[in-house]
């Protein structure tokens, strides 16, 4: 087993070099209405890029989704989180998706302690900036470990949506295991969705996108969109569009590439 | 002096003990009395046991620095081959080319500085252990039975193997030749096995893995499949500790999962994809758990980091339901512990009292529906009743001479193995649910078991880990 063949190696550098470069140029988010609470600036929540998804975390989470106190993150706690976004990076998708679903609770979850804590003041600035009028009360993130703790949040069949947005690529074929989708995680994002809810991804990385098809198709209980039905979505333009590393993409008139799944029955 | 039994198995009958001490697995049989052959009880005394055969794992002990290497020359090969097909495609294009502008300026090898050219043709360093590096040891690490008794599952810590004999229980005295292990596979796994077992049918091995995935491979087959046909049926993202394949109230065959980070997963068998459910509840790693027989399989009791024992009513129909009994055992246990549970230093408070424990090892008592269960470097066993509800009730406990390495019990027979040079196995009858008694001839057989062990050592210090379960403890960090 070859674990870094040259051209694995090579396409890891540039894919690091783009980013790199990417990083120097200063990034502005801009948001729509009037600004009158500063919003955070990105700059002071930079950390390392990754963040080690097999180690012992000083993490907070619920023994299990029953005890988890949701009242901390949601001003009205009453309906259940039904849409999450794993690895939210800064949350552009998630404010997103707040305006778009009024009526449903969006989670974000991410490993990066700075990166948390930054989505956590951006989303309390919006909603200061609108005059806590229940806007964006509908949004929250988490600090997690979503490949361990997933299923200490939410309960079988709790989640409509899940995302996942530019995951980190992983190129090296050692590390294939660290990727956020593989046929076992998958095993426990079916828990979480309730039957004909849906999995978006979306990447630059053609690599990787071949990866996670294959892993969704191979997976018995996952079925591709159509194409139709993929274009007809709103949430993939919003996906497509709207976060953070989305948008460096599409300065850098990236590909992005697209795939989306449906959760079929169990059939025990 | 003699290494101590790191793992001890009696089989399904009772009539046959197992026992490994570093590479070396040895096989008893138990020796009754039989003067009165009528008698058809099983009050027959245990007079002896009797070697029966044994097995040495002679595997490289550098096996896994030599497979290590081999990679990376691979990988060095390759790498070199494909540089050289470039500049071969290279040097046919600047050739062909007519077009100066297209001509790279070759620079002059003398040129080049030392440093470039040493990455431009390094081989890559080989390296080896240092003198403060862990030593790599060969040695059993974990040992089960197929359900029908015919075959051993060991797994080896060197190879990451897991190794398949089927077992000759009655070789022939006249023929020396007629092997009682006889090896039928040797399958290197990608991580290290944590935990195994068969499936109910005996068909197939589970083999769960430090990395959190589960791997089903055919019992019989003696085929090995390379890293690459290796994919696994289910997978947690934490170190497993326990498998077992059992059958749930609709029928339908069910897998047990328990990991390092407190959960316990239900998933269906064959179709492995579909979680079940999982059981919440624990607050630290789970090492151990059993489902008793005599609870007819509605009970499961699982233990290990906290201070907890929790049998659960894992059928229950009301998710989140399952928990029948949470047993704290601080005050059983809190003025048995010692400077050998102290936190490591790292992670010690100011006054240097902070101190761990945990469970290493709960086994079922089938004959008085009892529980015996170790703490780790503790010299008691303790002795629970467990209803068949799952309601249970500290019985007592029993002072023994050591610390407890594990335990295997069959019918009446319960024998502990400990660390102890010259008294390693302990033998006990149990008589009922308030009497076990050591066994009368227990030096006898003793003595003949290590009179067979030969696998010797100079010194302690080249002892095996022998208690490997607070090590699953996380220490987290940022
Ligand atoms: C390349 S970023 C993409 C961020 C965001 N989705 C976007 O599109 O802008 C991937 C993010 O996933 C996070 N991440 C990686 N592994 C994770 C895990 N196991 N649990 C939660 N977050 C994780 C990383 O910290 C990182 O912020």
């Amino acid at each position: 087993m070859s674990e870094s063949t040259e051209s694995t190696i090579s396409k890891r550098k540039q894919y690091r070099l783009a980013k790199q470069d990417e990083r120097k140029k200063t990034v502005k988010i801009v948001e729509e209405g009037n600004i009158e609470k500063a919003l955070p600036k990105k700059r002071y929540y930079r950390q390392r890029a990754h963040s080690n998804p097999f180690s012992d975390h000083k993490l907070e989470y619920p023994t299990s989704p029953l005890e988890m106190d949701w009242s901390k993150l949601y001003p009205d706690s009453s309906k259940d989180v039904t849409i999450a976004d794993i690895g939210c990076g800064y949350g552009g998708l998630l404010v997103s998706l707040a305006e778009e679903f009024p009526n449903e609770k969006i989670l974000g979850m991410e490993i990066r302690v700075q990166v948390t804590e930054y989505v956590e003041e951006r989303i309390k600035a919006l909603r200061e900036n609108n005059g806590n009028n229940g806007k964006f009360n509908n949004c929250a993130v988490i600090r997690g470990n979503s490949m361990k703790f997933l299923t200490n949040f939410f309960k079988r069949g709790q989640l409509n949506k899940m995302f996942f947005c530019f995951p980190d690529p992983h190129f090296k074929q050692r590390k294939h295991k660290a990727r956020i989708i593989t046929n076992t995680l998958l095993s426990e994002y079916a828990y979480v969705l309730k039957e004909g809810g849906i999995i978006y991804t979306i990447t630059d990385v053609l690599d990787l996108h071949e990866w996670m098809k294959q892993h969704l198709d191979d997976h018995p209980l996952f079925e591709r969109l159509s194409e139709i039905e993929e274009s007809n979505d709103k949430c993939v333009e919003i996906m497509t569009n709207a976060t953070e590393e989305g948008k460096k993409v599409s300065r850098n008139n990236g590909s992005k590439y697209i795939a989306c799944y449906r959760r079929l029955p169990n059939s025990i | 002096m003699k290494h101590p039994f790191q793992h001890i198995l009696l089989d399904k009958t009772g009539e046959y003990f197992f026992a490994a001490a570093i590479n070396t697995v040895f096989l008893f049989k138990i020796v009754k009395n039989d003067e009165n052959d009528n008698d058809t009880n099983s009050d027959n005394i245990i007079e002896n046991a009797k070697l029966l055969g044994s097995w040495t794992d002679e595997v490289d002990p550098y096996y896994t620095i030599r497979k290590h290497h081999r990679e990376l020359l691979e990988q060095y090969e390759q790498q070199q081959r494909e540089k050289e097909e470039k500049e071969k495609a290279e040097n046919e294009l600047s050739s062909n080319s007519t077009n100066e502008n297209n001509k790279r300026e070759i620079i002059p090898v003398e040129q080049i500085p030392t440093s470039t050219k040493q990455i431009m043709n390094k081989r890559p360093k080989l390296p080896l252990p240092g003198p403060g590096a862990p030593p790599t040891y060969t040695y059993i690490r974990d040992m089960t039975l197929s359900n029908n008794n015919e075959y051993l599952i060991i797994t080896t810590d060197n190879d990451k193997a897991v190794v398949v004999f089927k077992i000759n229980y009655n070789p022939s005295n006249d023929n020396n030749n007629e092997k009682v292990f006889n090896l039928t596979k040797r399958q290197p796994m990608m991580k290290r096995p944590s935990a195994i077992c068969t499936t109910i049918d005996d068909l197939n091995i589970l083999i769960a893995d430090k990395f959190g995935d589960v791997y089903s491979l055919p019992l019989n087959d003696e085929k090995i499949l390379n890293d690459n046909e290796l994919k696994p049926i289910l997978g947690h993202v934490s170190m497993l500790t326990g498998v077992y394949n059992t059958i749930d109230e609709n029928n339908n065959q069910v897998i047990f999962t328990t990991d390092r980070d407190e959960h316990i997963r239900i998933s269906y068998y064959p179709k492995s994809y579909v979680i079940k459910k999982i059981l919440f509840g624990h607050k630290e790693f789970i090492s151990t758990f059993i489902l008793p027989k005599w609870c007819n399989n509605n009970i499961l009791v699982s233990a290990g980091g906290d201070s907890f024992i929790y049998t659960w009513l894992w059928k229950s129909e009301i998710e989140g339901n399952e928990i029948k009994c949470k047993f704290n055992v601080d005050d059983l246990i809190k003025d048995k512990l010692n400077e050998k549970h102290l936190v490591p230093e790292k992670f010690q408070n100011d006054s240097k009292n902070l101190v761990e424990y945990c469970i290493s090892k709960i086994i079922p008592l089938n004959k008085t529906n009892q529980l015996a269960i170790i703490f780790e470097k503790i010299p008691f066993l303790f002795i629970f009743d467990l209803s068949i509800d799952g309601e249970l009730k500290f019985n007592r406990e029993i002072n023994v001479i050591n610390d407890i390495i594990t335990a295997t019990c069959t019918n009446d027979l319960l024998i502990l193995s400990f660390n102890n040079m010259e008294k390693c196995l302990n033998f006990y009858q149990i008589i009922d649910n308030n009497n076990i008694k050591p066994l009368e001839n227990s030096l006898k057989l003793l003595e003949t078991i290590n009179n067979a062990n030969d696998s010797v050592i100079g010194d302690i210090d080249e002892l095996i880990p022998l208690f490997n379960t607070n090590y699953l403890r996380k220490r987290r960090e940022h």
